[in-house]
């Protein structure tokens, strides 16, 4: 049969030319298995149509057997290289996909392990599930010891009532919540703010929640600070007015207590020794000074009140208090507590008022002692301190060299809600009538302010600790006043025109220079002074600064050197040293002393500026 | 006359047929999938075309058996051609 032998001969030669590509192309990336399968199709083709070429001969006879047989093996080749194929594809659809999701994977890894926000994904009962190693990092743990375990625990216990409403608002539109919470890292407590999304499932049920986490502390301490600031201000502020107002009205106060302080040291001065009216005039005497004293804490509320300070050491000065007989009061009234002293035997120097900062002592000490029930201790301590970085408190401590005054007690402690308020003037805790007038703690912030120093105050349930930063000053101390007999700082008849808009004050300076033996002449404002030297010569005039109405002390002055260019003058106030008061100085006039007066210190300052 | 040895291979031959099908979707993604599948189907053809000589039109049905194989290598012969003569 010609015809199918050439057909035979036509696909002998296509397997053969097929063989030939294939031998041609074996290094091509194909599995060597599938490989193998075709050689073995394309030589089992080749042999049947070989066996076909022969069947007219008698070879082909001798090979039918085999040719049955092989001829099975075709289809099952074909099953076997179309099954292995497949097979190929799906392993290499399984490298392709592993490939995928390992770099998928990577992609990821870099994204979370290189990102400083923290992530973590957390099952409905918020147990963790996923962590992220800046997690991990920020909370000194691995992955094994938190898979699994609750994120609550970690969390600030007054904060976890938030964080569980927060995560139950996660169960409801729009699924998301942010929450500032402060939780225990490697560190110690820190501010998290985190942003939480609920992963829904098919049926909108909440089935896992992812948060992403960001430490937030510095963000939270710069607006503590920055509150804190404000909050200083405003106190600061409050005290400043409260402070204006109760020196506004000390100022008049003072003057009208001029009479009650005054006369009775001029009066007990006539009166014989045994005159039935020394005791009540003592006594007048003796509730002027108290009231006095009242109205100096006032005073120096006002932050304008007349201090003079000097170089002293707060040894002394503590030391003087637990001398005097209001501690030995205050230790009988509060027999069960315990005073302790630790003084720095080398405390420097601080440019000080005496009298204030004596008052600064024994308030702290009397509030120390009241803050004690039963028995307790109050330790005084002393020392010298170097700040060499501002340091933040109760006040902000700026750097430099300070004497610090602490007095502490083992009492009960203040409030935090108190602790904002125990400097404002009226303020106390104490029972009315008892003891204080709420101004004890106002005097000793209004002192420490006037001397340019800083208040900080630490207070919890096993007591309160005060401690009061002064500059320090290298001057000495100078010599301790003693008293001096009234000869010798009397006058010998000069002349002294007093100029003082309250009648009462012209009426009482009068009178002791009287009694300090001088010549006196009142007026009643600056311009009846300048009027009165118009015609007539003083040795030197006693000028009040503050005049209502008409033109000041200053003002006066300036007018009457006009007249007489080297007049000598004293200034009189009832506040600090103002600037007007520099300026007077300047001009030529001498000492300022403030009111009330007292005979001493009135004639030892007249006696210096006369003998000028 | 049909013989036993040609119906094994026909029904093995259908056998590798039904796995095609099966897995038609997987088999197309094989590279230059249509000449061997074609191959196969032709082959196939042949297969049936070989029982069907034994019953009637031997001559003829036989030289469209031979085409049918000669076809099949052509085919096979293109895919060899396209897979490894071609980068």
């Amino acid at each position: 049969m010609p015809l199918v032998a050439t057909i035979d001969f036509i696909s002998f030669l296509a397997v053969i030319v097929a063989l030939i590509f294939l031998l041609r192309g074996w290094n091509r990336a194909l599995p060597h298995d599938i490989k193998l399968l075709i050689v073995g199709l394309l030589g089992l083709t080749l042999f049947h149509h070989f066996s076909n070429i022969l069947e007219w001969g008698e070879i082909s006879r001798a090979l039918d057997p085999f040719e049955d047989f092989l001829e099975l093996l075709t289809p099952m080749l074909w099953f076997m290289l179309i099954y292995s194929y497949l097979k190929e594809l799906t392993t290499d659809d399984l490298r392709k996909s592993e490939g995928a999701l390992r770099e998928s994977e990577e992609k990821y890894r870099l994204l979370i392990e290189n990102q400083t926000d923290m992530v973590v994904k957390v099952d409905i009962e918020g147990k963790f599930q996923f962590i992220s190693p800046s997690y991990c990092e920020m909370f000194g743990k691995v992955n094994e010891e938190l898979l699994g375990k609750k994120f609550m625990p970690f969390v600030h216990e007054d904060d976890r009532e938030t964080t569980a409403k927060a995560m139950e608002a996660l169960y409801y539109p729009p699924h998301k919540v942010s929450i500032e919470q402060r939780a225990m890292t490697k560190d110690g407590w820190k501010w998290l703010s985190w942003m939480d999304t609920a992963v829904l499932d098919e049926n909108k049920n909440v089935v896992a929640i992812i948060g992403v986490g960001r430490d937030i502390t510095e963000r939270k301490q710069t607006e503590k600070i920055l509150r804190e600031s404000e909050d200083k201000l405003a106190r600061s502020k409050k005290m400043e007015s409260l402070g204006l107002l109760a020196g506004g009205v000390a100022h008049d106060l003072n003057n009208l207590l001029a009479g009650i302080v005054s006369y009775p040291e001029l009066l007990l001065m006539d009166l014989p020794e045994d005159s039935k009216l020394r005791k009540p005039i003592e006594t007048m005497q003796e509730s002027g000074h108290r009231a006095a004293a009242i109205v100096q804490d006032l005073l120096t509320m006002a932050r304008g009140a007349a201090i003079t300070k000097e170089p002293l050491n707060l040894n002394y000065i503590v030391s003087d208090y637990l001398n005097s007989p209001e501690f030995k009061k205050l230790e009988h009234f509060h027999s069960t507590v315990t005073l302790k002293t630790k003084f720095d035997r080398d405390l420097l120097n601080i440019n000080g008022s005496h009298v204030h900062l004596r008052k600064v002592v024994m308030n702290l000490v009397s509030n120390a002692s009241e803050a004690i029930e039963g028995s307790g201790n109050v330790t005084i301590s002393t020392m010298n301190r170097y700040v060499d970085r501002p340091q933040r408190g109760y006040d902000d401590v700026n750097i430099g060299e300070y004497v610090v005054l602490a007095v502490s007690d083992n009492g009960s402690g203040i409030s935090p809600d108190d602790l904002e308020r125990i400097f404002e003037p009226f303020y106390t805790k104490k029972v009315l009538g008892r003891s204080g007038t709420g101004l004890g703690l106002a005097v000793v912030w209004n002192t420490v302010q006037d001397h340019k120093g800083y208040i900080d105050v630490t207070s919890n349930e096993i007591g309160t600790t005060f401690e009061l930063y002064f500059p320090i000053t290298r001057d000495e101390i100078s010599d301790k006043n003693l008293f001096i007999p009234i000869k010798d700082y009397k006058g010998n008849g000069e002349t002294i025109l007093v100029v003082d808009d309250v009648e009462i004050q012209r009426e009482i300076s009068c009178k002791m220079l009287d009694t300090l033996g001088y010549k006196t002449k009142a007026v009643s404002s600056g311009e009846e002074a300048v009027e009165y030297l118009k015609e007539h010569t003083v040795d030197l005039i006693l000028l009040d600064m503050i005049m209502d109405p008409g033109i000041n002390g200053r003002e006066t002055y300036e007018r009457i050197i006009k007249i007489h260019p080297n007049q000598k003058a004293i200034i009189v106030s009832g506040y600090a040293e103002t600037t007007d008061v520099k300026k007077i100085q300047k001009l030529g006039a001498g000492k300022y002393i403030k009111k009330p007066l007292t005979l001493e210190r009135l004639g030892l300052v007249i006696k210096e500026e006369l003998g000028k | 006359m049909i013989q036993q040895n040609e119906l094994i291979m026909l029904l093995l031959g259908i056998g590798c047929m039904i796995f095609i099908l099966v897995n038609k979707q997987k088999v197309k993604r094989i590279p230059v999938a249509k000449p061997l599948i074609a191959g196969f189907y032709v082959l196939l053809a042949g297969y049936v075309l070989t029982i069907l000589e034994g019953l009637f039109w031997k001559d003829f049905l036989n030289v469209l058996e031979h085409i049918c194989y000669t076809a099949s290598s052509i085919l096979m012969a293109v895919w060899c051609w396209k897979i490894f003569a071609f980068k």
